[in-house]
């Protein structure tokens, strides 16, 4: 089978990925406060790689969860958000949308949509200025296209709003500097670009006072103290210590090679794919050609249905990728793509031979479609 | 060809809005199958394909497959396995004097 679809998780993982994974079931389990094994702290380590990769230059803002869909609600109950307006785009996945739809009113929530070349100009954002929190996708799972984050936080801190980024696409996959974008708050899921496993979730707080926490339990320090609501600790229960050390496994496999060459080596990939798919027939792509970008191409065929599509790749060509909604309703409606679309979405570790099979796929389908007996 | 076992499909995202249901069958599909299913719905068939592609689709009802494969997806817009056998039969040729 190939991969085409690592906007949903990276596959296959490094080798050094992998074999952190192995090591951490097989040595003896240690972890600060719970146990007399002493050792180097993963955890204080993978916070510091993950600092120093997303730009962050006090380790103490980053935080590890255990997914980003956790960080998110986490994000949203622990804001404070009570009756206050809210602004978020038509682009973010439902892992925002939906606690943000499931615990306000729909009068509270703003949307802004991209223009057409799927960014959100901050032009727009004024429109919104009662708002006092803006949530924002560093790039589409459907479309690709990465936002001007440090532009639009800009303009939304100069409307007096919080901003929350949700880089789970672009962490990986696109240079990412935290402190410099000036995002109030931020999360990312691990297991896509930057080549970890599920389980894991970075986020970060500018300030811990941001966010109240909403789980308690065990920290393995100072457990006389009962209540922990002004604790600022997010990172309660034993960790998934294997999940955070494929995180620092998969930073560091990136840094070896260089980001630039892993970062273009992904975008060359894309454009290739997204090149290739503009001149087929009955082929429409719905993201953008220009501009930057992001792993994700979505694109739809004129006589098949996305899921349809999809299941031919599979079922006859032995090539996995994402059809349907992919958790962003809105984004599709703004596409106009009722059914949704198809995404590919190669990784630094997908084979030239690998995109080439898909290219093929493609053509064999365009070709039949223009063929097909009805 | 006969109907040998019909089950819930895994594939619930990409089936939005439907109720996806397995059929696992006796013998490869044929196209001779997928070409008696017109009666049913539009089918649409991607002959040319490495491995041929049907879909036959109506207002309440879905069914897909290649040629030469040991299953085919049945959707319904219901949760209702027994309404999923029924299609898959006709699919199938099981009962085919239903479609008659």
């Amino acid at each position: 089978m190939i991969w085409l679809n690592n906007a949903a998780t990276s596959f296959p993982k490094p080798q050094a990925v992998r074999d952190c994974v192995n090591a951490c079931i097989d040595h003896l389990p240690c972890s600060d406060g719970r146990s007399s094994l002493l050792a180097r702290d993963a955890l204080e380590d993978a916070r510091c790689i993950a600092a120093s990769f997303f730009g962050v230059r006090k380790a103490e803002r980053i935080h590890f969860l255990s997914g980003a869909t956790e960080a998110a609600n986490l994000i949203i109950s622990g804001l404070g958000i009570g009756k206050q307006a809210v602004l978020a785009t038509s682009l973010e996945h439902n892992c925002i949308l939906r606690p943000l739809f499931s615990r306000l009113e729909r009068s509270q929530i703003g949307i802004v949509h991209p223009d057409e070349s799927g960014r959100i100009p901050s032009s727009a954002i004024p429109s919104f200025a009662g708002a006092k929190f803006f949530f924002l996708n560093h790039s589409s799972n459907v479309t690709g296209a990465v936002q001007d984050a440090k532009g639009l936080f800009a303009e939304a801190h100069r409307l007096g709003m919080a901003c929350i980024l949700d880089f789970s696409q672009t962490a990986g996959t696109f240079p990412v500097d935290l402190d410099d974008i000036e995002a109030d708050v931020a999360f990312c899921a691990c297991h896509k670009g930057l080549l970890g496993v599920p389980g894991c979730a970075v986020m970060y707080l500018r300030d811990s006072s941001l966010v109240k926490p909403s789980f308690f339990g065990g920290t393995g320090e100072h457990g006389d103290v009962l209540d922990m609501r002004n604790s600022g600790v997010f990172e309660v229960g034993t960790m998934n210590q294997a999940a955070v050390s494929a995180l620092s496994c998969g930073i560091s496999f990136i840094q070896e090679l260089g980001t630039e060459k892993v970062f273009g080596s992904v975008s060359s990939k894309v454009m290739h794919i997204k090149m290739e798919l503009s001149c087929l027939s009955r082929i429409r792509l719905a993201s953008p050609l220009e501009g930057p970008c992001t792993n994700a191409v979505s694109f739809v065929i004129d006589g098949i249905s996305p899921s349809d599509a999809a299941f031919i790749l599979r079922d006859s060509y032995q090539i996995i990728v994402r059809s349907g909604l992919m958790c962003a309703p809105l984004a599709m409606k703004d596409l106009g793509l009722v059914e949704g679309a198809v995404r590919v979405s190669p990784s630094y570790l997908t084979s030239d031979s690998e995109i080439q099979s898909f290219i093929d796929a493609m053509k064999d389908i365009s070709r039949s479609i223009s063929r097909s007996i009805e | 060809m006969k109907v040998v076992s019909v089950s819930p499909s895994p594939d619930l995202c990409s089936e939005a809005g439907w109720y996806g249901f397995d059929v696992c069958i006796s013998e490869p599909m044929t196209e001779s199958a997928v070409l008696a299913l017109k009666s049913l719905g539009h089918l649409v068939y991607l002959a040319s394909l490495k491995k041929p592609f049907f879909v036959l689709k109506s207002e309440s009802l879905f069914i897909k497959g290649s040629v030469g494969s040991l299953s085919f997806r049945i959707g319904l817009p219901y949760n209702d396995s027994a309404q999923a056998s029924s299609y898959a039969r006709i699919a199938a040729g099981d009962c085919r004097t239903l479609l008659s």
